[in-house]
């Protein structure tokens, strides 16, 4: 089978080949497909990850799989917001309706008061993304942990009050094609 | 390649494979709304079109793109009357020929497409199959290996078993036994039990001697473990010599069972047919384990692949595998809608000379469109809202945990007689009133009748002794490791357990997840979305119709979160 990813490696190292392996290996193990928004993406042990002008991930993850894939998924899911740029910004501001006062530096927040806001709709996608791909335990899980280590107030948020973000996401079609159908064919 | 695939039977259904792999399948009382609902294949009528239409709509094609029509039926029309006697028709309509093929053979066909294709043997036991008169004109002849056959005069076929060596399918025995031709006019009922012989037909007269209908016999397995297995007449009714020919003793059963529950009342409590149930079941253990060591002494093989309708009988398959430590294939439609799968899957053989195995799997039926849910869903005048895969698996595991009972609709439908957790009614296996109030309340049925657990296949272990073998099908009855599951634990402290892992069933599995974090067990009680007579519900209108009529207190079907109004 042939990987729908194009991925570059940017120093060539064994950690980075193994990052590549790994993500080719998620797109045979689960159906990815309706969670790629870019085909391209590189791998760069040097980096931070970061979802444009090109999709990127460090090598750090390696020894966790469940989470390379939210990370893959999380930046993915950035790319289907920036393709709605426009219904995107309008949810940011909505947020404020309902979270008037959000944190702004991490690791609580993601940087600025926009990015945390962005990040709630993103992280949100991220956890319903895990849900279907990995159940519900393991994605719980990893959502659990991301909310120890960054953005956590974020992910708490998602997890202990996602009604609001859900019904902004809906509100102003933000909602992945991947999310209309629950069970599998 | 496209098969159609029809089992004309007083179980029917429908198939469509492609290339050796089934697609669709449907049985024809989910579409009709009358349980068991036969197809007589003398004539088209209604109900065969109904299936042929489902499955045919479902794979985008008409019957021109059909290639070959099998068929497989128990019954004396061998021929398909709308075939052979409408040719005009038929020309017009470009209808594909017509392949018949022998009823035990479909039935192996079926349970060995689902097994790993080695060596094995493969066992068929049922009420009854192809007549013996009726074999010679049919389509496909099976392959012998140097058969012990069992035949009396004219009669049907009702226990068969196969050797295969990876490729090919050989008969090495056969049973039919009891001589004419009976469910028609000229014999009465109870002739049928004397004259027609098998195991099948035993439990038959059980189930209209207990409860009131021959097609009961499920409910026998259910009263069986309250009874005890004291009548000799009952337990040496079917007995098999050392020469393998089994013997049916059936007349005395006539002449000392003088009181048929005809009039269907619940026997609840009533040690008479508690009795004749726990003697039939144990008749039908030690004759299978006999038979299946008779068959293993011929053809040694430590693999079985199982089917016909008495496989459904999950007590007696336990009792096989732990008996001669036996690995048993089966899937779920064991029964004869399982043999329009297998018919195709014979006359494709024939064709082409390949099998095409794949996982086993029941669910085979329709997924409906979000479209035709809300167009359903318009007439319910309680709330209705949309939840993503989270919201909705936490809060139907939070209502399950505070004592809900939800009718749980998702995906394709299961084909055949067991809800595998697409068409499901779900409660929390906790609480020691769950049992009476969905029989009184919900399914409307006697009061002995157990219910069975769905647990996370790699958690069974720590509350079932399943021996490290799944039960995907919940054909396995297995004693029940703990106390706190009462109403999933049936008098003798059995379960008929339905293991479910993420490939199978990714949704069903992540609700066991999530109920487990309310309640501490990865375990729900799962019973058929259905009222006591009515067949499984197949559609979104037949599922708010019995979600109304059930006083269900909550319906999820796919992603909506529906209740009904105050």
């Amino acid at each position: 089978m042939t990987s729908p990813l194009k991925v570059r490696l940017q120093n060539d190292s064994g950690p980075e080949r193994y990052t590549a392996c790994l993500l080719h290996r998620f797109t045979e193990q689960y159906d990815l497909a309706p969670w790629i928004y870019t085909h391209t993406l590189f791998v760069d042990e040097n980096s931070h990850p970061h979802s444009h002008p090109v999709l990127t991930l460090n090598a750090s993850k390696n020894d966790d799989e469940a989470m390379l894939l939210s990370l893959f998924i999380h930046e993915q899911l950035h790319w289907f917001e920036e393709k709605h740029a426009e219904r995107r910004d309008r949810a940011i501001v909505e947020t404020k309706s309902v979270f008037p006062c959000v944190p702004a530096h991490r690791p609580e927040g993601a940087g600025s008061e926009t990015s945390t806001r962005l990040h709630l709709l993103v992280c949100y996608l991220e956890l319903q993304a895990m849900t279907q791909l990995l159940g519900v335990a393991d994605s719980l899980k990893v959502i659990g942990d991301l909310s120890r280590h960054h953005y956590c107030w974020v992910y708490r948020t998602v997890l202990d009050n996602p009604q609001p973000i859900r019904r902004i996401l809906l509100d102003n079609g933000l909602w992945p094609e991947a999310l209309h159908q629950l069970a599998e064919p | 390649m496209w098969i159609l695939g029809i089992a004309g039977s007083h179980n029917s259904g429908v198939a469509l494979i492609r290339d050796g792999k089934v697609v669709v399948a449907v049985q024809t009382e989910r579409l009709v709304r009358i349980k068991r609902q036969a197809i007589h294949l003398d004539r088209m009528r209604v109900d065969a079109a109904l299936a042929i239409a489902y499955c045919l709509r479902y794979a985008g094609i008409g019957m021109r793109d059909l290639n070959v029509i099998a068929t497989s039926t128990p019954f004396r029309a061998a021929k398909p009357g709308f075939a052979l006697d409408e040719k005009a028709l038929a020309a017009k309509h470009a209808l594909p020929s017509f392949i018949t093929v022998p009823h035990h053979l479909a039935h192996a066909e079926y349970a060995l497409h689902y097994s790993p294709q080695q060596a094995c043997n493969v066992l068929i036991c049922d009420g009854s199959g192809t007549y013996e008169f009726d074999r010679a004109g049919l389509d496909i002849k099976e392959d012998e290996d140097e058969p012990v056959k069992f035949l009396q005069g004219v009669a049907k076929e009702s226990i068969s078993a196969y050797t295969f060596d990876g490729g090919n399918l050989r008969l090495i025995y056969r049973v039919a036994d009891g001589p004419v031709r009976c469910g028609s006019s000229e014999c009465s009922p109870s002739d049928q039990y004397t004259r027609v012989k098998s195991l099948g037909k035993l439990w038959e007269w059980a189930a209209l001697y207990c409860h009131g209908s021959h097609n009961e016999a499920g409910k026998v397995m259910g009263l069986a473990p309250y009874g005890r297995s004291l009548n000799r007449t009952l337990t040496k009714s079917v007995v098999l010599d050392r020469s393998g020919k089994p013997h049916f003793t059936f007349a005395p059963l006539m002449r000392e069972f003088h009181c048929p529950n005809l009039d269907c009342r619940d026997v609840s409590g009533q040690m008479h047919y508690q009795d004749v149930a726990a003697s039939v079941q144990e008749v039908t253990n030690s004759f299978l384990v006999d038979l299946v060591r008779y068959i293993g002494a011929r053809h040694e093989m430590s693999e079985l692949c199982y089917a016909g309708g008495v496989a459904l009988n999950g007590v007696t398959n336990e009792h096989l595998r732990r008996s001669l430590d036996l690995e048993l294939h089966m899937n779920g439609s064991c029964e004869d809608n399982g043999t329009a799968i297998g018919a195709a899957l014979a006359a494709f053989h024939a064709l082409t000379g390949d099998r095409v195995p794949e996982e086993a799997s029941d669910y085979l039926g329709c997924r409906y469109t979000s479209e035709e849910i809300a167009q359903a869903l318009k007439c319910n005048a309680g709330t209705m809202v949309r939840l993503p895969r989270l919201e909705l698996l936490r809060r139907t595991a939070r209502a399950l945990a505070s004592g809900a009972v939800v009718g749980w609709f998702q995906g394709r439908s299961e084909f055949g007689p067991r809800a595998l957790g697409n068409r499901s009614i779900l409660a929390d296996p906790r609480d020691p009133g769950m049992q009476k109030r969905l029989n009184v309340e919900v399914k409307r049925r006697e009061a002995f009748r157990p219910y069975a657990p769905v647990v996370i296949e790699a958690r069974a272990d720590e509350f079932f002794c399943l021996a490290g073998y799944a039960s995907p099908h919940m054909l396995r009855v297995v004693p029940v490791k703990v106390d706190f599951l009462p109403a999933v634990t049936h008098v003798d402290g059995t379960a008929r357990v339905q293991t479910v892992n993420r490939q199978q069933n990714a949704l069903l599995h992540d609700l066991l997840q999530c109920f487990e974090m309310e309640s501490g067990i990865p375990v729900l009680l799962n019973t058929s979305f259905n009222v006591a007579g009515e067949p499984i519900v197949e559609s979104p209108v037949d599922a708010l119709r019995s979600f109304k009529a059930c006083g269900l207190d909550v319906l999820v079907i796919e992603d909506n979160w529906v209740t009904a109004a105050p």
